[in-house]
């Protein structure tokens, strides 16, 4: 998977394209515990995001919890696959999902 | 051709060693070729110059010869004729001189007899006459009239030139010669030269007959009137005899005849001294072209009287005579019976005669002719020593140029050998290395980039060594970890009911599970167990993440779950279980790890089936009467773990005799095949609804659903935990 970043002051964009699964979340996973210090604004383009697994959902609760402390974030462009597993999970009913 | 040469050198595959081995020798051999060639070519070249020029200098040398020697042979030839011609014009105008001497004597007694006495000289019939002694001779007419007295007294008078004669005689002594006057009265006053004898032989017949007033000398010069000379006769001594003859006067006029006739042994001589080669002529010609004197007897220049070289028919000869008779003095080439000669002349200008002598071209160029053939022959033979000297120093060369290919064969090789030496010892050393021999260094100690490799090599190896020792460590660490590994998995998989049938007592259901690990340690977990005799529990779940942190997870939920639900009082309480658990599982979930779960109590007196889906996948459910599979309504309720102090809604449905119901983790739809695609929930209902579900039981079911996926998969590598549970509700009747 590749995550690409775009830092803009306080505001970090996070676009994933292909799988994100357990091998790939602990890449994500690093970039959540590394790169989000003092962000304010954090939103993740899901546009190219084929797969969520488990995994990838933990990380994505990891940064959710971390962001209700220090500002917001917002998921963007969830694809079809993805969006049954965000909701089958329960996952859509915490995380700010726009399309 | 070139494809040949280039895949001899380059493209086959050969070892360094024969190709470098064939540079050296194919550059050598160039180089051998080249030299070779400029070696042979050189030599040729001198060669072809040498023969051409040795041809030119042959030529040049022998036709210079030949100019220089005709110019001397010609120069010298005149040379000769001009001093022959003198010679013999001195002894013949010796001759004419003296003969007027005699004249003048003659005529002095006759002039003046009153200064004479009378004297008697001999008679040849009365007596012999010596050699030199004068005597007085009678002519046959006189012997025949008689002798006057008056002419006695002359006779007498006239006897005194005796005294003129005798001396001179004795000049010529050495010759057979005769000097004598003969008077117009017939009778003769004479002295006879005949060397080597006593006396003068006279004949009869010359005693007798001889009539001297009747010769051709006296006519001749009586006609003549002046010296005369006469044409050549042979002698008695067999030599050519010449005649000068010159008259004398008394008182009255013509008196008689005074001569001298010579043998010209000495002319002879003279003209045989000039001489030159076997072929030559000498010869003497009067101004009218009459060859006087010659050493041929035949031919256009003999001495046969009558011969006339100005009437010749021969144009080279007649001309010649033309340039003789006007006194020239010169050479020329004229043509004789088809042969050339040189004929050198010089004029005789006293008595207006020439001298003429002549040699065959041949003959005397015959020298030449040799030289110019030694000349030829020494070049020749020079060739051929050059010639065969060449062929030594090609042969030379071949032999030279074979013992340094030799030579350069041997050097090639060790060359070869020393530069690849090292690299043959690398490969060993490598080998050696490679056959698991770290410790093994290479030694090379070429000080060029051969010894910088081997050092890279022991570099290597030392780093390698340390490697293995490292992974060594690292292998036996990790060999310990997944042996604990093993028997985690050996736990988690005896923490979930693995003991088939189950329950066999209750035939109201029949229920079966799987799960299959991604890794060894899974994050799924199936649960099943008895709450009490009427009511069975059933659960599946789906820990986020896989390895060691989900299998604790796991055991703590399915730990948690199972406390819970013991502890729970009526099935209708499921949700607040599942509720009560999840704000446990916050607790201390510094990790942030989650778990999906559906959670299902099946009371098998009525079918009844309570159940809560914590973000689990969605179970199916076989309904008999339809003999067909779907999803079964579910809420979406958050995971558990994940945020504390949920609500969890929990649903119910009945189950009906034949039902069945198939639980199951995100690995069974999110299966991958080969081209990574999602086996999906589609697939999933597909596969269920073709296995022919409701003639099969649990395991069966189960062992169809793997089969398909099985097939599905292929030979893509499992991406996560595949957790299946079948259950079966035979129906309360049974009970």
């Amino acid at each position: 998977m590749e995550i690409k970043k775009e830092l803009d002051g306080n505001k970090l964009k996070i676009s994933l394209v292909g799988r994100l699964d357990a091998v790939s979340a602990g890449d994500l996973d690093k970039v959540i515990q590394n790169d989000v210090n003092g962000i304010e604004e954090l939103t993740f383009d899901f546009a190219e995001l084929d797969f969520v697994a488990s995994a990838g959902l933990r990380v994505l609760l990891v940064a959710q919890k971390r962001m209700n402390k220090q500002g917001t974030m917002k998921i963007y462009h969830v694809n079809e696959d993805v969006m049954d597993v965000l909701e089958m999970t329960g996952f859509s009913n915490f995380l700010d999902i726009e399309n | 051709m070139k494809e040949l040469i280039y895949s001899w050198f380059f493209m086959k595959k050969k070892s360094i060693r024969t190709r470098i081995f064939r540079l050296i020798l194919l550059g050598s051999l160039t180089m051998f070729v080249v030299v070779g060639a400029v070696v042979v070519y050189g030599l040729f070249t001198m060669n072809n110059v040498f023969t051409s020029q040795s041809e030119v200098l042959s030529g040049t040398t022998a036709n210079y010869i030949e100019k220089v020697t005709s110019q001397q042979i010609a120069d010298r030839l005149t040379d000769v004729a001009h001093t022959r011609a003198d010679s013999i014009e001195t002894e013949l105008w010796t001759i004419t001189n003296d003969t007027n001497y005699l004249v003048s004597g003659v005529e002095n007694i006759l002039q003046h007899p009153e200064y004479y006495a009378g004297r008697q000289l001999p008679d040849p019939r009365f007596q012999p006459i010596k050699s030199g002694e004068v005597y007085l001779h009678e002519g046959a007419r006189l012997q025949a009239v008689g002798v006057t007295p008056e002419l006695q007294r002359e006779i007498s008078l006239v006897s005194q030139a005796a005294a003129y004669i005798e001396p001179m005689a004795r000049k010529y002594r050495q010759y057979e010669s005769s000097l004598f006057l003969g008077s117009k009265h017939g009778y003769i006053i004479a002295a006879d030269n005949a060397p080597g004898k006593e006396y003068i032989h006279m004949t009869e017949e010359f005693l007798q007959t001889y009539e001297p007033t009747e010769r051709g000398w006296y006519k001749n010069t009586q006609d003549h009137g002046t010296i005369t000379f006469h044409d050549i006769y042979v002698g008695a001594d067999g030599y050519p005899s010449f005649t000068c003859s010159a008259p004398y006067e008394d008182n009255d006029g013509f008196a008689g005849v005074v001569a001298i006739a010579c043998s010209v042994k000495s002319i002879s001589d003279i003209m045989n001294d000039s001489l030159l080669g076997d072929s030559g002529i000498s010869f003497v010609m009067n101004n009218k072209g009459n060859i006087m004197l010659s050493t041929s007897h035949e031919g256009p220049l003999s001495d046969v009287e009558g011969t006339n070289l100005l009437h010749n028919d021969n144009v080279s000869l007649s001309n010649t005579a033309v340039k003789m008779i006007a006194g020239e003095k010169g050479w020329q080439i004229v043509e004789l019976d088809g042969e050339e000669y040189f004929l050198a002349f010089a004029p005789m200008p006293q008595i207006n005669w020439s001298f003429g002598t002549m040699v065959s071209k041949n003959e005397v160029m015959s020298p030449v002719v040799m030289a110019r053939e030694t000349i030829v022959s020494q070049v020749n033979s020079f060739r051929d020593v050059m010639k065969s000297h060449l062929v030594n120093i090609v042969l030379v060369t071949i032999f030279c140029l074979w013992s340094a290919l030799v030579l350069l064969y041997h050097m090639s090789n060790w060359l070869t050998n020393m530069f690849v030496g090292p690299i043959k010892k690398l490969i060993v050393g490598v080998k050696e290395i490679a056959d698991g021999h770290l410790e093994k260094k290479v030694n090379v100690k070429t000080g060029d980039e051969l010894e910088s490799l081997a050092d890279a090599f022991n570099n290597m190896t030392d780093k390698l060594q340390n490697y293995m020792e490292h992974l060594t460590k690292v292998t036996m660490e990790k060999e310990h970890i997944a042996t604990e590994l093993a028997v985690a998995t050996n736990i988690q998989e005896s923490m979930l009911p693995h003991i088939f049938p189950f329950a066999p007592e209750h035939e109201e259901f029949d229920i079966y599970a799987t799960m299959q690990a991604a890794k060894e340690v899974g994050g799924d977990f199936y649960d099943f167990y008895m709450v009490d005799d009427e009511h069975l529990l059933v659960t599946i779940a789906d820990v986020s993440g896989k390895g060691v942190p989900a299998a604790l997870f796991m055991v703590i939920a399915k730990t948690m779950l199972k406390n819970s639900v013991i502890s729970m009082a009526s099935e209708k309480d499921l949700a607040k279980v599942m509720a009560r658990t999840n704000d446990q599982l916050c607790q201390n979930n510094d990790a942030m790890m989650f778990v999906t779960a559906f959670m299902g109590i099946l009371n098998l007196t009525n079918g009844k089936f309570t159940y809560v889906n914590a973000g689990h996948n969605p179970p199916v459910i076989y309904r008999a009467g339809e003999k067909h599979f779907e999803f079964i309504e579910v809420e979406r309720n958050f995971v558990m773990g994940g945020m504390d102090g949920i609500d969890y809604k929990g649903q119910e449905l009945t189950l009906g005799e034949g039902d069945r119901l198939v639980l199951y983790t995100d690995g069974v739809t999110e299966a991958l095949n080969e081209a990574k695609e999602l086996f999906g929930e589609k697939r999933l209902l597909e596969a269920l609804n073709n296995i022919n579900a409701g003639e099969k039981d649990a395991q069966e079911l189960l062992l169809e659903l793997k089969k398909v996926l099985n097939d599905y998969v292929g030979d893509a590598e499992q991406s996560d935990d595949m957790t299946m549970l079948a259950l079966v509700f035979d129906g309360k009747t049974k009970a």
